[in-house]
């Protein structure tokens, strides 16, 4: 086991995680991601290995599946692989032995910052952060978009807790973008 | 002034422009602002009338059927000219001249919701259509209901359709009548006939002469008008002048208004502060901030930041006693060249390549060759744009057959990435390559100097050789570090040094920063920002976002033999262009003054000695420049004319906007260990 101590995208050794009203956001960095793009020639094969790994079908276009691992569609062929760090620290090491060469996978999982919004009526506060037609939402959706000059990932995991990915760098600013626009509507 | 104004500002706060004001109208509206005025005691000096009808009054003298064709004043109004029907004028003296074209409804509102505006023809003015989105109902002065008794039955109905709307009955209720009403009675008037301007809309500066130009040029349409013209644009979004404007045209066309039209409005409706739309963005909040993985560990260290980008990147580390940047700059700099010393460099873009055309895809984005990269070793590469012009430059570190990591320039990160999807997406789509940007995710540090790499032996994990024959120059490869997490380390140098970049997963890098300081105590470590960083590579004569400006090709900055001829590249062919390869082509040389007290600025040009001092003689110019510590001296990059062949050459520096004069001599780009011997150390 190595001698480095990870720092959060926020800087702190724990997630932090605040209410509004009736709104919750948490930083959660408990995840690995990696991601997995087919190889030109081998689609079927990359798709099956996957498939078998995630233990189910990958999500469809702007799509995303969840379960004890989970995927999110993010391109043309391309997903993000989403596996708890306790259990799949190397999660592109692991993906990289059992693709057998039938796709390209690239570490991640510290290229994000991962907040949750929880509550009810989550377009509300999203409305102020992005152009995203959440209340059409029913869960299960993912698209890209910006918030604050930032390229995001909004994932829908349920109607009551959407995902907001995030340039990791950015940490501090996305959040504040995100805490002002809970502030605002409670 | 409008009249209207006129009329608010005597009744609301017993203000007038004048003691002696004339009015010129086209309807009664002028009238009551003439009557206002004389209840509170101002001189109307004249009511001009454009209407054929006589209109009298007691109370003042009134001119009909005539205009007012001129004014005189200086600092103000002295008097106007009136022109009577037969052509006869008159003078009246006036300190103020109130006018009065009716009044347009405000239909903004409605029109936000894209409904078409109707012409009135007894209000020479336009109306909301009845097509209003459901919940808006207009009345009163809005929908064109001039008279008081009009407006207020107006109200009063559309009070009772929205109760209807509800299902509520409304209670009936006897209006009061209106006692004395002004009849509203306008007749259309557009502009006055003989003048030269005649300045519609007072904003914009406007004229009629305008509007009949944009009709010669046949921009006719009313949007095209509002285009060409600016007819009704900025904060009063055309409310006093859009009609005047619109008859014009419709005059100059022979058409009537209803058939030119008219623009419609959009928000806001009244004029609002730019601060607004900011919002909450501004100040610090004004765009998003990045921080590099040791943003924590450098603030404790007392860093002074500097913004590249969006990044907030260390510039120096001040110490104890030093009160100057270029104390620390020296000092930081001849630490590094001494023994060791380490630098936060994970602002530099990062891209993923991988797939099984990864090599042949990188082999056409750069300019020099890349098919034949060995596993295990990194290469410097040079991108043009399609134009021959150089576009960025970086390395790429092959990890495995189908595997390569490529860097870019901070600045261009984004811009980089983009240009490798428009080649993977559009020139190549058949090609199998994937890409994604690996920025964010590795903390990286450069850690260079004679000492690096007896620092680095004490980070990475003992199983893995890094000495000089196990892990030569250019070498990269992946390592366990502290313990065993995986990281990346590439041997490659921007200082001129022996020089180390390590890469682990971003969480990790602050761990990391304070270990290799903590590591390196022994050799007296430092940290580096981003000034000693320039300071190093203009000593090393590396060129930078300075060089690489959008101006400068392969040729320019002496990498015209990287250029392969034996593929194809972006950029390669029109790289050729004559033009950019003329026998006195700029070349990237290195310059030392002469009095060695004397500056090197950027941006000053260089002139041949003896030479006038301008455009036409210009031999190039500075682009980079500091202090070297090592040389003692200011020192500079720039480009020369036939640079490569003038060295030792003495030239003349000139900055004629600060009054700069004085010799250099040309020399080398490399001042500072030209055989490189250092790096392969």
């Amino acid at each position: 086991m190595h001698r480095l101590n990870p720092i959060s995208p926020l800087g702190t050794k724990q997630p932090i995680k605040k209410e509004f009203g009736p709104y919750t956001i948490e930083e959660v960095n408990s995840n690995a991601l990696a991601s997995y793009s087919f190889r030109k020639g081998a689609e079927r094969d990359a798709k099956k290995n996957i498939e078998q790994f995630i233990e189910g079908s990958l999500p469809d276009v702007m799509s995303c599946k969840f379960g004890k691992i989970s995927s999110f569609w993010i391109g043309p062929s391309q997903w993000l692989i989403e596996a708890p760090v306790d259990m799949y620290e190397d999660l592109a090491g692991e993906l990289t032995k059992i693709s057998n060469s039938t796709a390209s996978i690239t570490e991640q999982t510290d290229a994000w910052c991962r907040f949750d919004l929880i509550g009810s009526n989550l377009a509300e506060p999203l409305s102020l952060l992005c152009n995203v037609d959440v209340p059409s939402f029913k869960g299960g959706e993912v698209t890209r978009c910006q918030m604050d000059h930032m390229g995001c990932f909004l994932i829908c995991r349920d109607l009551t807790n959407i995902t907001i990915l995030g340039p990791r760098s950015a940490a501090g600013s996305l959040y504040h973008a995100v805490t002002a626009a809970l502030d605002a509507v409670v | 002034m409008l009249a209207g104004a006129v009329r608010n500002y005597v009744n609301r706060w017993a203000v007038t422009p004048s003691q002696n004001v004339a009015i010129f109208t086209n309807n009664n509206d002028g009238h009551q602002t003439a009557r206002a005025l004389l209840n509170k005691g101002v001189n109307v000096a004249a009511v001009i009338d454009t209407r054929k009808r006589k209109v009298s009054s007691p109370d003042y003298e009134t001119f009909s059927n005539a205009v007012v064709s001129n004014t005189s004043g200086r600092l103000g109004l002295v008097s106007i000219i009136v022109r009577h029907e037969d052509g006869s004028q008159r003078t009246v003296k006036c300190g103020a001249l109130g006018v009065s074209g009716g009044w347009n409804p405000n239909i903004h509102l409605s029109s936000h919701h894209r409904g078409r505006p109707i012409w009135k023809e007894s209000i020479q003015s336009f109306i909301p259509d009845d097509n209003c989105p459901s919940g808006m109902l207009v009345a009163g002065s809005a929908k064109g209901f001039m008279e008081l008794q009009d407006v207020m039955q107006s109200g009063h109905d559309a009070s009772a359709q929205a109760l209807n709307n509800l299902s509520i009955e409304p209670k009936g209720i006897n209006l009061p009548k209106v006692q004395d009403d002004v009849k509203f009675s306008i007749e259309p008037f557009w502009i006055v006939k003989g003048t030269s301007r005649g300045w519609v809309d007072q904003q914009n500066d406007v004229t009629a002469k305008d509007i009949k130009l944009a009709k010669q040029e046949n921009f006719t349409s009313v949007e095209h008008l509002k285009r060409y013209t600016t007819l009704g644009m900025a904060t009063d979004q055309g409310k006093t002048a859009n009609i005047s404007g619109l008859a014009i045209m419709a005059n100059l066309l022979g058409k009537p208004i209803p058939e030119v039209g008219t623009t419609i409005y959009r928000p806001p409706y009244t004029p609002t502060a730019i601060g607004a739309f900011a919002g909450r963005s501004r100040d610090k909040d004004f765009r998003p901030i990045r921080k590099t993985p040791s943003h924590l560990w450098a603030e404790e260290k007392g860093a002074v930041f500097v913004e590249v980008g969006m990044w907030m990147r260390a510039q120096w580390f001040p110490e104890k006693g030093e009160t100057h940047w270029r104390q620390s700059v020296d000092r930081e700099v001849l630490s590094t060249r001494k023994s060791v010393g380490v630098c936060d460099v994970t602002t530099l873009g990062k891209v993923d390549v991988q797939g099984k055309d990864a090599s042949s895809f990188l082999n056409f984005i750069y300019c020099n060759g890349f098919a034949k990269l060995p596993i295990g070793k990194t290469r410097y590469g040079l991108m043009l744009r399609e134009d021959g012009i150089a576009m960025d430059d970086g390395t790429a570190a092959r990890l495995g057959e189908n595997h390569f990591v490529v860097t870019t320039t901070t600045a261009n990160a984004v811009s980089v990435y983009r240009h490798m999807e428009f080649v993977r997406q559009c020139l190549f789509p058949k090609m199998d390559v994937q890409l994604i940007s690996t920025t964010e995710a590795w903390a990286q540090f450069a850690v260079a100097g004679p000492n690096s790499r007896n620092v680095l032996r004490k980070i990475v994990d003992k199983d893995f050789d890094i000495s000089n024959d196990g892990f030569p120059f250019m070498a990269c490869g992946q390592v366990t570090v502290c313990g065993g997490l995986r990281a990346r380390l590439f041997r490659i140098s921007f200082s001129g040094e022996l020089a180390y970049e390590l890469a682990v997963p971003t969480r990790y890098g602050d761990a990391l920063i304070r270990e290799i300081m903590q590591a390196g105590k022994e050799f007296d470590i430092v940290p580096y920002g981003t000034e000693a960083l320039g300071v190093m590579r203009i000593e090393k004569g590396h060129a930078a976002g300075n060089e690489l400006n959008g101006t400068t090709s392969a040729l320019n900055l002496g990498m015209g033999r990287m250029v392969s001829k034996k593929k194809d590249s972006v950029g390669s062919i029109l790289s050729e262009r004559e033009g950019l390869n003329t026998q006195d082509a700029l070349k990237l040389v290195g310059f030392m003054p002469v009095n060695t007290d004397d500056p090197v600025p950027a941006g000053a040009h260089l002139m041949s000695a003896g030479s006038p001092v301008d455009a036409k003689h210009d031999q190039g110019y500075i682009t980079s420049a500091c202090f070297s510590p090592n040389l003692n001296c200011h020192i500079g990059l720039g480009f020369l004319k036939s640079g490569d062949a003038r060295i030792g050459e003495v030239v003349r520096l000139v900055s004629p906007l600060t009054g700069q004069d004085h010799k250099v001599e040309v020399v080398s780009a490399h001042f500072v260990d030209p055989d490189g011997e250092r790096l392969r150390a």
